[in-house]
């Protein structure tokens, strides 16, 4: 299947097509298996590169000026290289056994991840109340960015203008089982 | 649009940073002077940011069970394939059994083997394809020319243990080190002579007009080249044309005639230890390539499947430069050993230029005449 082909299918939506992209995963392992890395390490770049990739093909941003194989290995390297050099900077150098000074920290984390979580499970429990086609028409609009023109043909709404409201009634109906006290405690 | 709305609409214009003109001003007075407005752009912050999040944990779902299609669909296509090529093999050997029961009976009619007395011995090759073969072999009176006698030359692929092809580091096939060559360029000249053939090794481009055979009143020959003499010994072993200080003066033509077969430079390379190459295997509509350098060695890595029998990767030198070249079954990819992520495989055009001339496929001239030397 050609790029063309795939970004043309997924421009409408045909999500499915990424999966033609996995026919490029294994030059990335080996690129990463040769680079201090293994498999999963290239499995788990590789997705993070096919998330950018789709969402600048919704979003309307993606240049198609170089092949997507080539798109693609350029987001795992640079990706790649960033994940090395976090790991050198918080690397403790060989030989120093000291005990590490941030314990106090470690609890603080935790409670912080704790209060994340717990927003974040109240955050979808509201939008699971939703129910389609809003939590869809939501996701695409506010994850994928997909434009408004884009969704109402995906959704068969009259014209952007109308998607657009079904939007604004969507968030107003997400807000309406949110309350802000929750939030700001759960924050 | 109710009031709600109308701010919903703001605020995510402005989450989404699509506010314009007085939009903005609307905005910053909002937000400045109603504390209302200020907490719905505080919850809706947090909420769009909880979608994003959802969005791409559910995508990564999703992706895992395309992954999943997308091996199955590439071990479906396999499948059939292998299966045809087993199919293949047993119907050819049927083939084989068949051809052989009956030249045997048409032949053994009267209780001797006359089959072994034919002068074109016969052969049935399975393996390329269910035929009979008559020409393929020397017939009983020729002279067999051993070609190739450069050590680790390839004159025949299949000598290669394809099953020694070793799986490299993230699930790739290494192509044999054998099929990765090297030449410097321009090619020293090699050839084997046996009085009425000359094989020329390293460029199958030289034009037959530049080509004159002579000999002298000792029955000895030589070849003219570029205005330079060549002295021609008996030899069934590849050895480099020496020139001959003499300089020679062409006389009448003889009757006698000489075949000249121009051979690829496979013969004339030797092993490339700086360069390995390997590729994924996998069934692609358009291969990409892409070179790497690790320890000090070049990797040529290759996305997408290839025919191991009929693969070589060429590292021409000329100076201090290196030309890398795929030639798959005829086909020649000149390579850009800068390309650090994939690139197409383009196909060159074998007519190119001289050095792609280099793979051209072996010719043999119309037999050339053979001048006496004054």
């Amino acid at each position: 299947m050609t790029d063309q082909a795939i970004i043309s299918q997924l421009k409408k939506g045909n999500e499915v097509y990424l999966k033609h992209l996995y026919a490029h995963l294994e030059m990335v392992k080996s690129w990463v298996n040769n680079n201090s890395g293994n498999d999963e390490d290239a499995y788990d770049l590789f997705q993070e590169a096919i998330i950018v990739f789709y969402k600048n093909i919704s979003a309307g941003t993606y240049e198609h000026k170089s092949k997507i194989s080539t798109y693609l290995f350029g987001i795992c390297k640079r990706q790649w290289y960033n994940q090395l050099n976090r790991r050198l900077k918080y690397e403790r150098p060989a030989g120093d056994v000291s005990k590490p000074n941030h314990e106090p920290f470690d609890s603080f984390e935790i409670e912080l991840t704790r209060g994340r979580d717990s927003l974040k499970n109240y955050i979808n429990q509201a939008f699971d109340k939703l129910g389609e086609p809003c939590k869809s028409l939501l996701e695409k609009s506010i994850f994928l960015k997909i434009k408004m023109e884009e969704i109402a043909h995906m959704f068969n709404y009259a014209s952007a203008h109308s998607a657009r409201q079904q939007k604004l009634r969507c968030i107003k109906r997400l807000r309406s089982y949110i309350s802000y006290e929750s939030v700001i405690r759960m924050k | 649009m109710s009031e709600d709305l109308k701010h919903i609409d703001l605020i995510d214009k402005y989450l989404n940073k699509k506010l314009k003109g007085s939009e903005v001003l609307i905005f910053q007075e909002l937000i400045e002077k109603d504390d209302a407005f200020k907490k719905e752009v505080e919850i809706l912050e947090k909420v769009y940011e909880k979608i994003e999040l959802r969005g791409e944990r559910n995508l990564k779902k999703r992706l895992d069970v395309y992954y999943k299609e997308y091996l199955e669909e590439v071990e479906k296509q396999a499948k059939p394939k292998g299966l045809y090529r087993q199919l293949m093999i047993v119907s050819g050997i049927a083939a084989a059994i068949i051809v052989g029961v009956i030249i045997y009976n048409s032949f053994d009619t009267n209780g001797s083997n006359e089959i072994f007395k034919q002068h074109d011995p016969i052969i049935v090759d399975i393996e390329e394809k269910d035929s009979l073969k008559t020409n393929d072999l020397p017939k009983q009176n020729d002279v067999i020319v051993q070609e190739n006698i450069t050590k680790d030359t390839l004159s025949n692929k299949d000598e290669i243990h394809y099953d020694n092809t070793q799986l490299a580091i993230g699930g790739l096939q290494k192509l044999p080190k054998e099929f990765v060559r090297s030449i410097n360029y321009p090619i020293a000249l090699q050839y084997t002579f046996n009085g009425t053939k000359l094989e020329l090794f390293g460029d199958p481009s030289i034009p037959s007009l530049q080509l004159q055979l002579l000999k002298d009143n000792n029955n000895v020959y030589f070849l003219s080249y570029e205005g330079h003499f060549y002295s021609l010994t008996k030899t069934a072993s590849n050895i480099p044309l020496t020139t001959t200080a003499k300089q020679l003066e062409v006389g009448e033509p003889t009757q006698e005639k000489i075949t000249v077969e121009l051979q690829g430079i496979e013969a004339v390379s030797s092993l490339e230890n700086n360069l390995e190459v390997s590729f994924t295997g996998e069934q692609l509509i358009e291969k990409t390539y892409l070179f790497e350098e690790k320890e000090g060695k070049l990797q040529l890595i290759i996305n997408g499947t290839i025919d191991l029998k009929k693969t070589n990767v060429y590292a021409v030198r000329d100076n201090s430069k290196t030309a890398y070249y795929l030639l798959i079954d005829k086909k020649l990819y000149l390579l850009n050993s800068k390309t650090t992520t994939p690139k197409s495989l383009k196909e060159t055009y074998i007519l190119t230029n001289k050095q792609t001339q280099l793979f051209r496929e072996n010719r043999i001239l119309p037999p050339k005449t053979v001048y006496l030397i004054k």
